[in-house]
């Protein structure tokens, strides 16, 4: 393999856009971490990205198959032993996971082939992690590490002290497209929608063949929300954000069921019933308030039930997990829905955390969407929802132009 | 259908010698008073000779008879006819058989059917027949049975609602012409000091009502007034009722009036008088009946306009235990007639704040209103209603959210244990927010520069609590206003979103959850100039949630007089 024929990123921004080209073993001097990443070479191995957002860490860690006798050789047992422990495991210490039903295998990527590894942990335990690869010793090895998210600004100074790497900063909404537009390019199952939203027996998720190049709305739930308008993988703006998102639906349940975690407070959510907590139209009215087409059924006021204590004494913690999840949910559905008329899109694409392993979050604002709309707006989901930008910012400094027109998992 | 309709009608002259016959001192009829009649009666019609025909259909027959008539009275509560209408009929039954007993003695082969029919057709023309006379009689007199049945001609506007004549109720200010095939309660020919014969006011007590998710407002229009005439007749519930509300503070347990918020010596529909507001929790709603039935308000006669969702959902049981006429009205429509009206009233009712964060400086400054520029009107009550105003009568309801002032308060008393609205404003007022709340700071370690995001901006709210020290750490006051801060933030983001879409540069804000509630108003104003960049004005009002209830008072007001010279004449003395 001849590391130098190889091209470097294809895109011409503004971002960061040259690169280190290092062969294996070479050790090159870290003066700081953004000034090593702007030589134009191909990285040398572990290839990590990481996404250190409000709530998770999303981790993607591409593992070569393609590895010729002389790099094994050159590899070392550090390296080695990394490889191992990561793609071995499924669980890591008590907090981190490896989302192995997302992992795509075969992949190409920065002319290389392998599989790619999808990993999370909370940024609680961001300190943990740094130990952790100390205890590794990764901190004797030499290598770069892609970051995007608030994290990466965050704990530049941590990682870069106390692990000695080179630590490359990228912009999280812009590896989100990045990520979404190669991801979505390599996996004709990423794009997916609800046929009958309501209907629980039918678990009809549906593929929906994707083109980045016509707009749409992304609208990318994590600890808070941002809503995108998207023309293309390098035309986009910011719309506007809600401060009401995932981490607020997981903050209020455990506040106010004593749930601990994301996966419990889900669980609740899908027992509960949020009828005994929030006001419906039909709570004020009697009936439909039909001068403004507002069914019966519709949530006139969240939460709307609470202030009067036998209505909290006959509410559940699972109706009240609901409620949160519902109230959440109900905003960002009506907020993209403003968005998506002002900006005249009929597609919106929901990515973030919050939506993994939430069929009934994903359902509900399926139904939501359809509704309001009158079905003339549809909302897609996929499979890698919260990994996006992680996978973006890997291919920042990776990827080439083959990578992106010439996408076949082979 | 309406084609069919027009080809039949009342011969005119039946109608106006029937109207002269109810009307004292023979007044012209217009023309489209007339019509207005003809179709009136002729949807009465059709609509009694419909149930009837179901009646009757029911029980297998083809024929409808006086039977099922009386029936299709009964259920569409055109009870008091009934009455009058069975002894008409005992009476023509009586005639009937006195006659045929005659005719059999002279000529028994002639069909008593027949004849029946002939005669019956007869009669109709001859004013002097026994049935017909007694009909009349609870007309002319004017008996209390009129009066007091006037809530029935609610419901037949309920019933043909299909027809459009509850569409033309609600947005009486549209039809220019004034003409409602609404039947208008006949009402107290007091002549006013201003000497308009024609004008006729409507009964006093004088009362808007909004019932809303949370709270009832309401609204009372104390008269100062009152005639020697007027006091004297006014009897003694009234006026028990009258000096009831006007002397106390606080009602009961829940009822509180709020005193600074009266607007004195105002004029309204010709009466001058003071307006007091009073509220009270929904949710004491049956108790609020109860204790107007305690007051024997049941027994006075007397028409309220109402808005609000519990307007409807309320409105079998006050009518059944408060016999009133009960008039409902859409509580958007009423908000924008409230804020015209009282904008006009009272020159300091709108105001907004220069420097909102400095606490030091109350700085409410008045601001000068213009209802013909297109503003946005974001109405904060259990939920929100924003919409997008042109002008009085014109104005869309663009968007609105479930994440209200009964979220907060809901919240609230989830998290803190507090049991009311002012409690939960009092611990927000002390808390702060950024121990629960996840700011960019928090993630990014300062600003987000890309997208213009500084630190101190909330990235996800609550985004602390999933983490247990967090929650050990953050104490209920800090709770409470983390939700008022969530709740109000994004108010502000929506709001702005739609006034930048819609390219208007004011923002009002009305509604209950603006009540003493300085910390959420200046929050408000702050996050509008911020992302505005000071182009954006938020601009709050005194009367906050009473908007809707002086609305429908306006209307009763309006609806009665067929006009709108309240607004023209009411300046506050």
């Amino acid at each position: 393999m001849d590391t130098k024929s190889h091209n470097g990123i294809e895109h011409s921004n503004t971002n960061i856009s040259k690169h280190t080209k290092m062969t294996n073993n070479t050790v090159s001097p870290i003066t700081n971490g953004q000034q090593s990443c702007e030589e134009n070479t191909i990285p040398a191995f572990p290839w990590f990205a990481m996404d250190i957002g409000g709530t998770l860490v999303k981790l993607v860690y591409f593992e070569p198959l393609d590895l010729n006798p002389e790099e094994v050789e050159l590899e070392g047992e550090i390296l080695m032993n990394i490889r191992h422990y990561l793609t071995s495991n499924r669980a890591y210490g008590e907090d981190g996971f490896r989302d192995h039903a997302l992992e795509l295998n075969n992949v190409r990527l920065g002319g290389r082939r392998g599989n790619l590894h999808f990993i999370r942990f909370p940024t609680s335990k961001m300190s943990n992690f740094i130990d952790l690869c100390i205890s590794k010793h990764l901190h004797t090895l030499t290598f770069k590490v892609f970051a995007t998210g608030g994290g990466a600004y965050k704990f530049e100074h941590d990682a870069v002290e106390r692990l000695k790497l080179s630590w490359c900063k990228c912009d999280e909404l812009e590896t989100l497209i990045k990520g979404l537009s190669y991801l979505s390019k390599l996996n004709p199952n990423e794009c997916f929608y609800y046929e009958e939203p309501e209907n629980n027996e039918n678990s009809n998720k549906i593929p929906f063949k994707f083109n980045i190049r016509n707009p749409f709305l992304l609208v990318n739930i994590g600890s808070g929300i941002s809503i995108l308008h998207v023309e293309s993988e390098t035309s986009y703006r910011r719309i506007t954000g809600t401060s009401i998102g995932g981490a607020t639906f997981l903050g209020l349940c455990c506040l106010l069921t004593g749930c601990s975690g994301y996966e419990e407070a889900i669980k609740l959510a899908s027992e509960g019933d949020s009828t005994t907590v929030d006001k419906l139209v039909k709570d004020i009215y009697g009936g439909d308030y039909e001068r403004f087409g507002l069914p019966g059924h519709i949530v006139a006021c969240s939460f709307g039930h609470m202030n009067l204590p036998e209505k909290r004494e006959q509410a559940s913690k699972a109706d009240l997990a609901r409620a949160t999840l519902v109230t959440v949910l109900n905003n960002i559905g009506s907020i993209s829905m403003m968005c998506a008329r002002t900006e005249n899109v009929d597609r919106i694409l929901f990515s973030g955390s919050f939506l993994r392993i939430n069929d009934l979050s994903m359902r509900i604002l399926a139904y939501a969407m359809d509704y309001w709309s009158e079905g003339k707006i549809k909302a897609i989901f996929l499979e890698h929802e919260g990994y996006f930008s992680a996978v973006g910012c890997l291919g920042e400094y990776i990827m080439d132009e083959n990578d992106l027109t010439d996408i076949s998992q082979s | 259908m309406s084609d069919e309709v027009d080809d039949l009608s009342f011969p005119n002259a039946v109608i106006t010698r029937l109207m002269n016959e109810a009307l004292e001192g023979s007044p012209t009829i217009s023309k489209e008073a007339r019509a207005a009649m003809s179709r009136a009666a002729l949807t009465f019609i059709l609509y009694i000779s419909t149930t009837a025909n179901q009646y009757a259909s029911s029980a297998k027959r083809k024929t409808v008879t006086v039977q099922d008539i009386f029936k299709a009275l009964q259920s569409n509560q055109f009870d008091m006819l009934v009455e009058p209408l069975q002894e008409a009929l005992k009476e023509q039954t009586r005639k009937k058989k006195e006659e045929s007993a005659k005719k059999q003695q002279n000529q028994p082969e002639s069909t008593v059917e027949n004849d029946e029919n002939d005669e019956i057709e007869n009669e109709i023309e001859n004013e002097d027949n026994e049935p017909y006379r007694i009909y009349r009689s609870y007309v002319v007199n004017r008996k209390p049975f009129f009066r007091q049945n006037c809530r029935r001609q609610v419901f037949v506007g309920t019933a043909l609602r299909r027809h459009s004549i509850q569409e033309n109720f609600n947005n009486i200010e549209h039809s220019q012409s004034g003409k409602k095939p609404y039947l208008r309660m006949s009402s107290n020919t007091t002549s006013s000091a201003s000497g308009h014969e024609e004008k006729a006011y409507p009964v006093f007590p004088w009362f808007g009502i909004d019932i809303g998710g949370t709270l009832v407002k309401l609204v009372y229009f104390e008269p100062l007034d009152l005639t020697a005439d007027e006091i004297r007749s006014e009897g003694e519930i009234l006026m028990n009722i009258r000096r009831y509300l006007t002397s106390n503070r606080a009602y009961g347990e829940d009822g509180v009036r709020d005193d600074e918020l009266e607007l004195s010596n105002i004029e309204l529909g010709g009466r001058r008088g003071t307006l007091h507001f009073i509220r009270f929790p929904t949710s004491k709603m049956m108790n609020f009946i109860d204790m107007c039935v305690m007051r024997n308000l049941h027994t006075l006669t007397f028409q309220i306009f109402a808005t609000g969702g519990g307007a409807y959902k309320f409105e079998k049981d006050i009518v059944d235990k408060l016999q009133i006429s009960w008039c409902k009205c859409d509580e958007l429509d009423t908000l924008m007639k409230g804020l015209c009206y009282i904008s006009k009233l009272n020159s300091k009712e709108c105001f907004y704040y220069e420097e909102p964060q400095n606490d030091a400086n109350p700085n409410k400054h008045p601001f000068v209103f213009d209802i013909k520029h297109p503003f946005l009107l974001v109405n904060i009550g259990s939920g929100i209603s924003i919409l997008h105003v042109e002008s009085e009568s014109s104005y869309r309801r663009i968007t609105g959210t479930s994440i209200g002032g009964g979220t907060f308060l809901g919240l609230c008393c989830l998290l803190t244990g507090c049991s009311s609205y002012d409690e939960a404003i009092q611990l927000a007022s002390e808390g702060d927010s950024t121990k629960v709340d996840k700011l960019v700071k928090d993630i990014y370690g300062g600003d987000y520069e890309r997208f213009g995001l500084p630190g101190h901006i909330v990235a996800s709210s609550f985004g602390h609590m999933n983490l247990l020290e967090k929650r050990e750490q953050a104490s209920k006051a800090d709770l409470a206003r983390a939700t008022l801060v969530t709740v109000l933030n994004n108010i502000g983001s929506i709001s702005m979103m739609c006034a930048q879409t819609e390219n208007v540069d004011r923002v009002l804000f009305s509604g209950s959850f603006l009540r003493i509630n300085e910390v959420s108003m200046r929050i408000l104003a702050y996050a509008m100039d911020y992302w505005s960049r000071g182009k954006i004005k938020a601009i709050f009002l005194e009367h906050e949630g009473y908007f809707s209830a002086v609305g429908c008072l306006r209307q009763f007001i309006m609806d009665t007089n067929n006009d709108d010279t309240d607004l023209t004449n009411s300046t506050q003395k």
